[in-house]
């Protein structure tokens, strides 16, 4: 007779995991075959999903490069998923050599990954945690190592929230992350909508569909429902608008249409 | 974020080799940029390109000619994150195209020899680019595999660790824990439970869950146990007594949680015992000494009123008999004869009496010294506490052989 278990079950590397399929988009091989089918799946909906992701990974570097500009100079980046180049660290290094920056993930390969890339480095760490379990991130031994909470920190959500369902309480834990950060602090977030997708939202949400199935619902929520995540902190200019659109670099009519899709913005914690 | 809008190296002079290298550049840059996955500007990729851009113009010139460079020059295209093989195919179309058109042009060697020498230059790049591609696909696939297999052993490490903290807890644990399947087969029970229940693992294990039935068991108890191993209730308590192996009763609380697996599934049931057997006869018997009286084992003047109270609780119309009653001339026989000849009758008239209460509503009680007191309760009538009044009085005729003997 099968004893049972006292602990969570493993690593389970048959099943996909969001991070290394957002590997797969962005062109790197941090990833394994179940992660590179189903992220092909979601991409026979939504061809341009690479689009996406590289426009989250470019809002994040004009944010981090915002916050150092700002003297923000520790980061709290939650759902940093693998490690590839453009790293939080590295960007705000290049900004600031004395950037600290604490990654937290719940996927334990991503987290071993990050942890290896991070060896060594006494600026930059890794935590095993839940974003829905605000209080296992702000207590960590490495965010109490790293982070002065009693000065500004730049929280960064990019691309994570839209994977907590309601019954997750989303907006319960970036509040409760807020609290316990202090006055000038910022919320840099992008989140996934339905609104400017250049697709029906039929064919998005086949998309949503591959997902579901991998059991990690992408969320979609509207611009109204995102704003609310700002509960607390003032929208910077230029608010709450489609990736591309927040402090360009470069021409926004450059920008490849995918880009648009879902919304950016950084708030400032009164 | 200040990004020169002039790559280093100074102010080109217009339409000098400077500036049409910096147009190919551009060229280049339009031509892949959309292709890449790096998350510089363009404007920051143009400059990082640039020194590629040099190092195949001086390729495309020197003397003797060599494609080493080239290679090294695809090789550094997937170093600036250009995975996507498309990125390879739209720079060798731009360098088939413009290499010889922007930065031929001040060469002394003949147009052929230029073109064929941009040929090698594309074969080069193409072969430099697949090398550090493999390289890179295969030191990022065996980065991903340590960091599964890293994660993997974390989660043994700490899959033991729980493990062991929870068997000595589920071992030294003083309550009884048992782990039984839905269809009600015990699995695992701990060493307390063994001992709570006699010693004997074997007849422990072998029974199942749903054959530990009680005469006392109250009703709801197997409604909680089927609605629990149906997955419709998480976890009940009750009291619950069991018959151990040699037919004595154990007594216990009882906790049952339903277990489920990682996707919510009901798996096993949890069972926590408590034995409150030698609780519950202390508690008996505290009961018993608290109601009863030490000297003649009678009721005492606590319970009678306690049952006195409850006949004539409001809403309680069934009527109810009294007799009082007291031994003539007692103080004499206890100052006569002494305290434990007093003793001894009193012992005596009390079992008399309470040979007399037979029926059901019927109790007879000692209040203290010599005053004892009948009560009868239920569908009473006046017939019947008359009677029993008879076989008090008749009962308490014959002489008594303690006083008697004296």
């Amino acid at each position: 007779m099968e004893r049972p278990a006292w602990a969570p079950p493993g690593i389970d590397i048959s099943v996909p995991s969001v991070s290394r399929m957002y590997d797969f988009y962005l062109g790197g091989s941090h990833n394994f075959e179940v992660d590179r089918e189903a992220a092909r799946k979601a991409m026979e909906f939504m061809p341009g999903l690479p689009k996406i992701m590289q426009a989250n990974r470019a809002f994040m570097r004009r944010a981090v490069r915002h916050a150092v500009d700002n003297d923000v100079t520790q980061f709290l980046d939650i759902g940093s998923g693998i490690p590839t180049f453009g790293n939080v660290h590295e960007v705000a290094r290049t900004a600031d050599p004395a950037a600290r920056v604490v990654y937290v993930d719940h996927d334990p390969v991503a987290v071993a990954h990050s942890r290896a890339v991070l060896e060594g480095d006494e600026g930059a760490a890794v935590v095993a945690a839940d974003l829905r379990k605000p209080a296992d991130i702000l207590y960590s031994p490495e965010v109490s190592r790293l982070l002065d909470l009693e000065r500004p920190v730049a929280l960064l959500l990019v691309a994570v929230l839209h994977f907590l369902e309601d019954e997750d309480r989303p907006y319960e834990a970036v509040t409760e992350l807020l609290d316990a950060l202090a006055p000038g602090s910022l919320l840099v977030l992008t989140h996934a909508s339905y609104e400017g997708i250049p697709l029906s939202e039929e064919q998005a949400g086949g998309t949503v569909g591959v997902y579901r199935n991998i059991r990690n619902p992408l969320v979609m929520r509207s611009g109204a429902e995102i704003t609310r995540f700002f509960e607390g902190t003032e929208l910077i200019e230029p608010g709450l608008v489609p990736m591309p659109g927040w402090r360009p670099d470069s021409p926004v009519e450059e920008e490849d249409p995918y880009a648009f899709s879902g919304f950016a913005g950084v708030g400032r914690k009164a | 974020m200040k990004v020169p809008s002039q790559p280093s190296g100074g102010v080109a002079e217009a339409d000098g080799p400077e500036d049409r290298l910096r147009r190919f550049v551009t060229i280049w840059s339009r031509a892949i940029f959309p292709v890449t996955a790096t998350s510089l500007t363009r404007a920051e990729f143009e400059v990082h390109l640039l020194p590629l851009a040099r190092t195949l113009n001086e390729a495309l010139h020197a003397r003797p000619f060599d494609t080493a460079p080239a290679q090294r020059t695809g090789a550094a295209l997937v170093a600036a994150h250009c995975t996507d093989p498309d990125a390879l195919g739209r720079s060798l179309g731009v360098v088939d195209s413009y290499l010889v058109l922007y930065c031929g042009t001040e060469s002394d060697l003949p147009a052929e020899e230029l073109r064929a020498r941009c040929a090698r230059l594309q074969h080069a790049m193409a072969t430099g680019y697949a090398q550090a591609l493999r390289e890179r696909t295969r030191a990022e696939q065996e980065a991903i595999a340590r960091s599964a297999l890293s994660a993997r052993s974390a989660a043994e490490i700490a899959l033991h660790a729980t493990e062991s903290r929870f068997r000595a807890v589920f071992d030294g644990a003083a309550i009884g824990i048992g782990i039984a399947d839905l269809d009600g087969n015990v699995l695992e029970v701990n060493e307390t439970l063994t001992r709570m229940f006699g010693g004997m693992e074997g007849p422990l294990r072998s029974r199942n869950v749903s054959e530990w039935v009680h005469p006392e068991d109250g009703p709801h108890v197997w409604k909680l146990y089927d609605e629990l191993v149906r997955g419709d209730r998480e976890h009940y308590r009750v009291e619950k007594p069991y018959y151990r192996g040699d037919g004595t009763v154990l007594w216990t609380n009882l906790t049952v949680s339903l277990l489920r697996d990682a996707e919510g599934n009901p798996q096993y049931q949890l069972a926590l015992m408590e034995d409150t057997t030698e609780r519950r006869l202390l508690h008996l018997r505290l009961r018993y000494e608290a109601t009863h009286d030490a000297l003649t084992g009678l009721p005492n003047r606590t319970l009678f009123f306690e049952r006195l109270e409850k006949a004539l609780a409001p809403g309680d119309n069934a009527r109810f008999g009294l007799c009082y009653l007291d031994l003539d001339g007692f103080k004499v026989i206890n100052d006569s004869l002494g305290h434990s000849t007093g003793d001894r009758l009193l012992v005596e008239v009390a079992d008399r009496l309470q040979s007399c209460v037979t029926g059901a509503g019927e109790m007879v009680a000692r209040l203290g010294g010599d005053e004892f007191v009948a009560l009868t309760t239920g569908a009473a009538g006046e017939q019947d506490v008359t009677e029993l009044a008879d076989r008090i009085l008749a009962a308490l005729a014959t002489p008594s052989a303690s006083t008697a003997a004296n």
